[in-house]
């Protein structure tokens, strides 16, 4: 019975078949480093792995790099949505709008950040603005086609009731056609967030240091070059949470929760 | 209050959708407009909501000409999904108002809103989000923000096909309510003959295959089902 309950949780709980697997993979990870021959210079033993994690924190370079990356991918992820929001609003506003946004679109979005990298040296050197440069690209474009076909997804009779109520323009965008689109945007962001956070761990290990942090990205750098394999690791480990922790708990308890009021069909494919 | 359509015409890629239509409509009367699947009706009645212009003719309202879309003339639409998502029932209500008739205030939107959800029998459902509303009460819900509104001109593209029986007979009787609460002319679409000659006072026929032109009929005391079968077959 018990037994059971265990394989079904196993198939139907993902949390407990992720767990599984992650403790498996830890297991195999500990075995290789135990009796697998391998110098702990390549893979040190999970122990050592946290140890570094936990002495990370207790000395507050972890916290600090952490709080620094958060910092920035944030404000970079708010300037992204602004410019979306505001090219997406003139888009609807106005056929030239949309035309010029169309064509900003379709150059940019297939760009990869990375290969932008050595013009935004030369355009922004190698601070903070130049960390922002790449997250913005990153996240923009993603953000600004979900925006702008949640918006033409909408249904007409929504505009129809905007013009019935004798509505500006403006207003149907903002009021109607903004609130319609909610849910496709967040997946923009979901999407642009992912982005985000893998350009700016890149950009972090290319542009280094700015002023006294440098951000996860710096961090990972720092370890390599000090040959601290498990300090290494530890900063992965924490990048990947955090990218789990923003992907399934923040924007899957958002999506739900929105997907929901916005469309069921929306909330079966999601689940 | 009269609306009257005046030879209005519509082509769409050569097509004659509509041609030369005419016809009025009085406060408190209801045109039922009949075709097939296809004819024109909907084209039709975005024109006289002032959705979309038409090539040529006119729509007036009260002998003057109607223009942009407006409160005056409200549309209810065939969807479920004409209540905005993101606002609750009363909430959708109450946006409309905001929009609509916002001399009323707060509180005079708080009552009219709590009024109409009580004459559709939504009372219950006013916080609930349409997603948790079934189909016949979104159309229930449609209809109650029409009849805050409280338009002069009611258009109505087949608010209750897509409804089963029961459901149907229901809305039907919102319906009622709902005209006899805004005294409204009412041009109502629909593809159901019996539910056309049992609402409406005037039928009018679309024939797709004359070139998108119009027959009205009176609605008194003939078999009109039968007839209207009829030339719907020919």
């Amino acid at each position: 019975m018990k037994q059971s309950r265990i394989i079904d949780a196993f198939y139907h709980k993902r949390w407990v078949s992720r767990l599984f697997f992650f403790g498996l993979l830890l297991a195999l990870w500990e075995s290789l480093a135990v009796f697998g021959g391998i110098s702990p210079l390549l893979l040190p033993r999970v122990g050592s792995v946290l140890t570094a994690f936990v002495k990370g924190f207790q000395n507050g370079t972890l916290l600090s790099q952490t709080v620094f990356s958060l910092g920035i991918i944030l404000l970079g992820l708010a300037i992204s949505a602004v410019l979306a929001l505001l090219l997406s609003v003139a888009a609807q506003l106005s056929l030239f709008c949309d035309r010029a946004v169309d064509a900003l679109t379709v150059l940019s979005h297939p760009l990869p950040g990375i290969a932008l990298l050595p013009l935004i040296v030369i355009w922004f050197g190698t601070g903070a603005p130049a960390v922002l440069a790449v997250i913005v690209h990153a996240c923009l474009w993603s953000l600004l086609m979900n925006l702008q076909s949640g918006m033409r997804d909408a249904p007409p009779m929504y505009t129809d009731l905007g013009r019935i109520f004798s509505m500006s323009k403006l207003r149907i965008v903002l009021e109607i056609l903004l609130p319609a689109a909610f849910s496709q945007s967040l997946a923009g962001m979901r999407i642009g967030w992912g982005r985000a956070w893998r350009a700016l761990i890149s950009a972090e290990m290319v542009f280094g240091a700015i002023g006294a942090n440098g951000g996860l990205g710096w961090y990972l750098f720092k370890q390599r070059a000090m040959m601290n394999t498990a300090g290494l690791f530890a900063g992965i480990v924490l990048i990947t949470a955090i990218g789990m922790v923003v992907e399934g708990l923040l924007f899957d308890k958002l999506e739900k929760a929105t997907l929901r009021k916005w469309n069921a069909q929306g909330l079966k494919e999601a689940q | 209050m009269e609306l009257r359509a005046d030879c209005l015409c519509k082509t769409y890629d050569g097509q004659t959708v509509l041609k030369d239509i005419s016809f009025s409509v009085q406060n408190g009367e209801t045109l039922a407009i009949v075709g097939r699947s296809g004819c024109g009706k909907t084209t039709l009645l975005r024109i006289l909501a002032g959705l979309l212009a038409p090539d040529r003719g006119m729509v007036w309202l009260d002998g003057q000409p109607a223009g942009l879309p407006g409160k005056e003339r409200l549309m209810v639409f065939q969807s479920f999904d004409q209540l905005f998502p993101w606002l609750t029932l009363r909430g959708n209500i109450r946006y409309a108002l905001q929009k609509t008739r916002p001399t009323l205030g707060a509180k005079g939107i708080h009552r009219l809103t709590e009024r109409c959800l009580a004459q559709m029998e939504l009372g219950d459902a006013g916080g609930k989000y349409p997603y948790q509303l079934s189909g016949g009460m979104k159309q229930r819900g449609a209809l109650a923000r029409a009849m805050a509104i409280s338009p002069k001109v009611l258009l109505l593209d087949e608010p209750f096909s897509s409804l089963d029986a029961l459901t149907r007979e229901n809305v039907l009787q919102a319906f009622q309510t709902l005209k006899q609460a805004t005294d409204a002319a009412v041009v109502l679409v629909t593809h159901d003959l019996e539910e056309a000659v049992s609402n409406a006072s005037q039928i009018a026929l679309l024939h797709p295959a004359a070139g998108g032109t119009l027959t009205l009929f009176d609605n008194r005391g003939v078999d009109r089902v039968s007839q209207l079968k009829r030339l719907l077959a020919d």
